[in-house]
């Protein structure tokens, strides 16, 4: 484990609770004309999180289960239909822009989309100078440290006077990284940083945000859908499904002990990069539509232990251990149930009421963790 | 053995840039026998996908085959007159994009736009391409296939528009399919789907498919042997248990050892110092000279060709 303690009653940084965050499609002139009711979409529901100082929390899921709109709501991009924010127990929730900038300081957001997130008519000089001019540094002292901070990412000074086409993706990402540092932030949110980059770059992006935030102190959310990256840079692990947070606990707990069918099946169906032993896959079905979300758990669907109650009632999150929190039925069963005892460890095979079997299903398949 | 179902021998592709030819496909050789699935691997930038285009001439002027050999069941494909080429693609061998979104014509059902490659390629009756759409639809796993062939695209998420996708390319039953980073755009366990399904073709069908993925891992997942491209060019190959057992090529090692994996422990990953050459800006000798770990004076100056090295074929001058 990192230097982050694993105990409770650490400083907290950012504390969301009970987070709702709707949508609404439809403002446009021609849906106004057709009289459509916008069916609002329902990205976020019900998201509680807490982030303490040191912490890299992994965000994991796969499209659309409102990672990134949870980003963005961290540091109040976009502001939240329910719930509060808190940094450093401060409400942030309602600030006003002018308010709320000492906080936008010290909380900074590294894109995924490096070609949007740059100005392509800025030269890398320029984008890191706004933003150290923000940060009220003289033109003096601004070029000085610019250089200085594209050598921190790997750059060097070379890559002052480029334009974001004159570089690569990688490149790009370390800019947009240089340009998050300028603030000299205390807090980071990294949507996806590595997800467009191949593998030779992307263990290179991975080591130096691992060296930046031993060297920094930085407290980090970092957000990805591959687990494999998760467990190598952070310490706690939130998983979502359908905008909420189907469960969260230490990295080990999350990922050696999954308690949530969900996190089982994403276990369970990445690769395994050997020869002769495929992943197979646990669970067939999609993404559910947000804009039509049943009442209960948005997993029951695919779940193969998914049972009445769960189509119903969405249930509520049982405490595992005091790191370890999931959101499923089945754990709030009495004993011999499923899965979900409380000690640690790895999870009971629950082999019950595989569902109807489709083509795609491993029909009677156990959900378990993937051996080491 | 019998004659190979694809072979590709010393194939080159180019575009024009600044006056000269920039080579994005050196050299290339590639042989896919009759029922194998061959997993084509590598950065973006390797020449993998444009390998895909030139083996269907689908290249987009100004981009063009430089020279180099395309045999499909011993016939010539840059030999044919385009009409008979046209025939080939999607009947004979045909090809799935990583993009469902737009490679499916979103003002078609997906019924409509099945059913017309059918009738387009197999000269059959609207009825009997019906029937055939729906069990394309059946084998890629989508469920109630008759009443889903009346959706419109929007109406199919990701992962079923991959497969519906993948049912388009089969219905003609070809004899191989390339599929070019099939899974990319999707979530994990919509991937591990689609990989279930490629497998299931191979098995039921005896489909022969070249798969064209960055992803070493659904390599090892999915294919009996492992094609390894870097700038432009083959760098291994070998069976894939072999490949990813001995690793031969500096390239090949450090590539497998860089991908996190979730048996492993945290701590700082293996790297590849520096990036891939810009595109057609080759060295004189190996294009993985500048990165490389291994490297000798020879691989500065001489350009190593695919030579056996036990069971790997393999491009360097100091792998054994």
């Amino acid at each position: 484990m990192t230097a982050a303690a694993d105990g409770e009653g650490d400083a907290t940084l950012l504390e969301l609770v009970d987070i709702a965050k709707e949508f609404v499609p439809g403002h446009g002139a021609l849906a106004r004309l057709l009289r459509r009711p916008a069916r609002s979409i329902r990205a976020l529901n019900g998201v509680t999180l807490r982030v303490r100082a040191g912490d890299v929390v992994g965000l994991v899921g796969e499209s659309g289960s409102g990672k990134s709109t949870l980003a963005h709501v961290a540091i109040r991009l976009t502001d939240v239909t329910r719930g509060t924010i808190a940094y450093r127990g401060g409400d942030v929730t309602r600030l006003s822009r002018r308010r709320l900038q000492p906080f936008r300081r010290r909380a900074q957001i590294v894109f995924q989309d490096t070609h949007s997130s740059l100005n392509p008519r800025k030269t890398v000089r320029q984008a890191l100078g706004d933003a150290l001019r923000m940060r009220g540094m003289g033109r003096a002292d601004r070029a000085g440290r610019a250089a200085a901070l594209l050598e921190q990412v790997g750059l060097g000074a070379r890559f002052l006077d480029r334009y974001p086409h004159e570089l690569s993706g990688g490149q790009r990402q370390r800019v947009g990284l240089a340009r998050a540092l300028a603030m000299e932030p205390e807090f980071l949110i990294a949507d996806e940083p590595v997800s467009s980059l191949d593998v030779s770059l992307q263990a290179q992006m991975l080591n130096l945000l691992m060296r930046l935030r031993e060297d920094l102190g930085l407290t980090m959310l970092f957000i990805s859908h591959d687990l494999a990256v998760v467990n190598r840079i952070s310490n706690r692990v939130a998983v979502m499904y359908a905008g909420r947070i189907v469960e969260h606990g230490t990295t080990a707990e999350v990922l050696r002990a999954p308690a949530h069918p969900y996190t089982q099946a994403l276990l369970a169906a990445i690769p395994t990069g050997r020869p002769g032993r495929p992943a197979s896959p646990t669970v067939g079905g999609d993404a559910v539509d947000l804009s039509r979300l049943p009442p209960g758990c948005p997993f029951a669907g695919r779940c193969p232990v998914a049972m009445s109650v769960c189509r119903d009632v969405y249930p509520a999150a049982i405490d595992l251990s005091p790191t370890h929190r999931a959101e499923c039925h089945l754990l709030g069963m009495p004993a011999g149930g499923a899965t979900g005892s409380v000690s640690p460890g790895p999870p009971e095979a629950a082999t019950t009421g595989a569902g109807d079997a489709g083509p795609l299903h491993a029909g009677g398949t156990a959900l378990r963790c993937r051996e080491e | 053995m019998s004659p190979p179902l694809l072979e590709l021998r010393g194939l080159r592709v180019g575009f024009p840039a600044g006056g000269a030819i920039a080579e994005v496909v050196r050299d290339l050789d590639l042989t896919v026998q009759a029922g194998e699935v061959v997993g084509v691997v590598g950065e973006s930038g390797s020449g993998k996908s444009m390998t895909a285009l030139a083996v269907l001439r689908l290249i987009s002027p100004p981009g063009r085959i430089l020279g180099g050999a395309i045999r499909f069941s011993g016939e010539d494909l840059l030999g044919l007159p385009e009409a008979r080429m046209r025939r080939i693609r999607g009947a004979a061998i045909s090809i799935v994009f990583q993009d469902p979104m737009t490679s499916l014509n979103p003002a078609f059902t997906v019924g409509r736009q099945l059913t017309d490659v059918i009738v387009t390629h197999q000269g059959v009756d609207r009825r009997t391409a019906r029937e055939r759409a729906t069990e394309a639809l059946r084998l890629v796993g989508i469920p109630s296939p008759d009443a889903r062939l009346r959706d419109y695209p929007h109406q199919f998420s990701g992962g079923m528009r991959q497969r519906a996708l993948i049912a388009m390319a089969i219905a003609c039953r070809p004899r191989l399919l390339i599929a070019d980073e099939p899974t990319t755009a999707l979530d994990v366990t919509v991937q591990a789907q689609v990989i279930h399904v490629l497998r299931r073709l191979r098995d039921e069908l005896g489909l022969s498919i070249v798969f064209i993925t960055h992803n070493l891992d659904l390599v090892a997942e999915l294919c009996d042997r492992a094609v390894v491209m870097y700038a432009g060019t083959v760098v291994e190959e070998a069976e894939v248990a072999t490949l990813f057992n001995r690793p031969r090529h500096p390239y090949t090692r450090a590539l497998i050892r860089c991908v996190p994996r979730l048996a492993d422990a945290s701590g700082p990953l293996t790297t590849i110092e520096g990036a891939p050459p810009a595109l057609g800006d080759h060295p004189a000798g190996c294009a993985f000279a500048p990165r490389c770990g291994d490297v000798v004076a020879q691989c500065h100056g001489e350009r190593p060709y695919l030579r056996d090295v036990e069971d790997h074929r393999v491009a360097c001058w100091v792998a054994k």
